[in-house]
């Protein structure tokens, strides 16, 4: 390797006005060869993503900063050798640097107050007065204010109308604006009384970013906490209140016999894992067994337009799939489930569940979905009686496994009690196209299917 | 200093509603033609079809959550080779996607963003609205208080810019609700209409931001030559 022939790829200068910038993505990797001009790196700012072309035609050599790592301008972020032959040395990966990255979220975190302070003031002493709306002077007029006590959320430190009326807000309920609370979600002290929110205060109910005064919403209670739902919780909840306010919700129960599928997982289990790779649970079974009931039964399989009911051939198996600690859900479909055996099942469920946790999910993974299973039996649960997803007609329901002294019957008609591994099944559908009978109907194919599992023709 | 004379760019304004992905290649062709000094900085004006966009990086799961609620509504998703968050554009809201030689301006992408800013502030202050620009990452775009009227999202390339803005002049906004994106429910969206309390056409938006983008970019608008 030729040292003279190294070129550095540093942070370009995009703008006096810009020091910083954010690796959002290597178009190249170590090893790569590059020409002249074209785009190795994209570089975000604020609201900017900027392609950045290779200095010079070569080999990528190194790259020195992360995806997602900011760093200042000028920044060495890559060596590029204009020796072609040149071999990249080893440990190619560069590694978030953690001193790097603290400092910069500390950057983003905290909107450097003091400075804002600073040229508030600046702004008041009629340095520049740009920074100051006529709105803003004729309020600060009107009350007698001294416009640098007033914290500026604007460009700059500006004060806005907003700071304005959240400054005044805060001192006729008689908050300290100079205290102000910490977070929306803290557990607040009892109050002695409840803060009465400011009649002038016009700011639309949410949760401000800004350092606030006063909170527009209900204080918690004595041993309460408030808890702001998050986008995820909010988009969640708005998607629950339109499927239940759409379709006609309408759950029954069934009970199954897995006795034969528990011994055919347990004979399985060791040559999906060795051969496969793929752990085994039950959920491919009932997905199989589901998608399997369908064919008799395809109106469970559909969708309602208004007066039309559009009934599919193809099976997307949604899978509910909880987020965030159990705080948000997603539901991402196995597409074209109807094509797939037992392991095509298996190997699809671990994929999604693989995926989803390492954020990998695509839009397309998400969508399209036309019939769903949900799982919560694996924590104990016996039955439920689910929210169906939006645009579709059934939701399957498993519950918990348990063992049970059932009555069974002998090949000579005689009675007995067994021990058996039983299962509750349940599945809400849209009554406004799906009746009960066939509903049921469909429940008892898929029973069947569990009860009398058919190795050859399911796949194992 | 004597204000240097203004330089003709062209303006595509594209009428009714535009497909999303027809928009794009318009605008890719645009690039192109103008990092070979083919045509002059051009700006596209334009409403979009109801679609919902995601950039590279989204994480989906986090923000797009329950598409089939948007499926639901017809409108489609669609990924986009840029940064940034998942967004909705629809009618009654005015798109802008100037394509521009970034260069005369120093290469300053942080000044382009103020430029685009600043234009639609003064725009919508002559449409009797007091708007500004916000610091902070999350806070990007023009605002009305803490209600979002408009949104930017930029690529550069070559020095060359694509995508722009999108500025609420009487849209829609419960389509905010279906998704994330970029964190704000519908309620903390505006449209220049809701703030001036009274309706605001497109042709009324596209005047006075023509000429406020004009006096920014220093730049007079004509056609594009058949």
């Amino acid at each position: 390797m030729v040292v003279a022939s190294n070129v550095d790829v540093v942070m370009p200068q995009m703008g006096s006005s810009v020091t910083e910038g954010t690796i959002s993505r290597w178009l190249k990797q170590v090893g790569d060869t590059v020409q002249a001009d074209e785009t190795i790196v994209e570089i975000s700012t604020d609201k900017v993503d900027t392609e950045v072309p290779a200095p010079t035609a070569g080999v990528v050599l190194e790259l020195l900063v992360a995806e997602g790592v900011t760093v200042d301008v000028g920044t060495r972020i890559a060596v590029l050798s204009t020796d072609l032959s040149a071999k990249p040395a080893a440990a190619p990966v560069a590694a978030p640097p953690a001193e790097v990255a603290a400092p910069v979220a500390a950057v983003a975190a905290a909107p450097a107050v003091a400075e804002r302070a600073l040229v508030t003031q600046l702004a008041a002493t009629g340095e520049d007065r740009a920074f100051v709306s006529p709105v803003v002077a004729r309020m600060v007029a009107e009350h007698q204010l001294d416009i640098t006590q007033i914290d500026g959320t604007g460009r700059g430190g500006r004060v806005t109308k907003k700071d304005v009326e959240n400054f005044l807000a805060a001192h006729a309920s008689g908050g300290g604006y100079a205290a102000p609370m910490a977070e929306s979600t803290a557990i607040t002290a009892p109050a002695v009384a409840p803060v009465v929110a400011p009649p002038a205060h016009k700011a639309p109910a949410q949760a401000p970013a800004a350092p606030a005064a006063a909170l527009p919403a209900a204080p918690a209670g004595n041993g309460e906490e408030i808890y702001t739902f998050s986008r995820v919780r909010q988009v969640t909840a708005k998607h629950m209140r339109e499927s239940i306010e759409t379709a006609a919700h309408v759950t029954q129960v069934w009970e199954v016999d897995l006795g034969r599928v528990t011994d055919i997982r347990n004979r399985l289990k060791p040559k999906f894992k060795n051969d496969y790779g793929v752990s085994l649970s039950f959920l491919p079974f009932i997905m199989r067994a589901t998608v399997e009931a369908m064919a008799a039964w395809p109106w469970m399989n559909a969708e309602v337009r208004e007066n039309d009911a559009v009934i599919k051939r193809y099976v997307n198996l949604g899978m509910a799939v909880s987020v965030d600690d159990g705080k948000g859900l997603m539901v991402p479909a196995i597409k074209n489930a109807e094509t797939l055996n037992l392991l095509g099942l298996a190997q699809a469920v671990a994929d999604l569940a693989v995926r989803g946790r390492s954020k990998k999910l695509t839009i397309d993974d998400l969508t399209g979905g036309t019939f769903t299973i949900t799982n919560p039996g694996v924590f104990g649960s016996l039955y439920g009686t689910p929210i169906l997803p939006v645009g579709q007609v059934g939701i399957l329901d498993t519950g918990a496994i348990v063992r049970r002294p059932m009555v069974v019957e002998g090949p000579d008609g005689s009675e007995a009690i067994a021990i058996r591994p039983m299962m509750y099944l349940s599945i809400s559908y849209d009554h406004r196209l799906i009746d009960g009978a066939y509903a049921s109907q469909f429940m008892a194919q898929i029973r069947t299917n569990l009860q009398t599992w058919d190795e050859e023709a399911y796949g194992a | 200093m004597s204000t240097p004379v203004a330089t003709a760019a062209y303006l595509i304004d594209l009428p009714g509603l535009t497909p999303y992905a027809e928009a794009l290649a318009i605008m890719e062709n645009l690039a192109g033609a103008r990092s070979q000094q083919a045509v002059p900085d051009t700006l596209m004006l334009l409403e979009h079809e109801p679609v919902v966009t995601l950039g590279t990086r989204t994480d989906v799961a986090e923000e797009v959550p329950h598409p089939a609620m948007l499926e639901q509504r017809g409108i489609p998703i669609v990924e986009v080779a840029r940064g940034g968050k998942a967004t909705y554009h629809g009618p009654g809201q005015l798109v802008g996607y100037p394509v521009l030689d970034l260069a005369p301006m120093g290469r300053d992408v942080r000044r382009y963003v103020e430029v685009l800013e600043g234009a639609m502030i003064d725009a919508l202050g002559d449409l009797g609205i007091e708007a500004e620009a916000r610091e902070g990452e999350e806070h990007t775009g023009v605002w009305v208080e803490d209600r979002k009227i408009a949104s930017i999202g930029v690529h550069v390339a070559s020095w060359i810019s694509t995508h722009g803005f999108a500025l609420n002049v009487d849209c829609d906004l419960e389509p905010f609700d279906l998704f994330v994106g970029c964190g704000l429910q519908s309620s903390r969206y505006t449209t220049a209409s809701i703030e001036a309390g009274r309706s605001i056409d497109r042709a009324e938006a596209t005047t006075v931001l023509l000429t406020r983008l004009g006096e920014r970019l220093n730049h007079t608008w004509e056609p594009l030559p058949a």
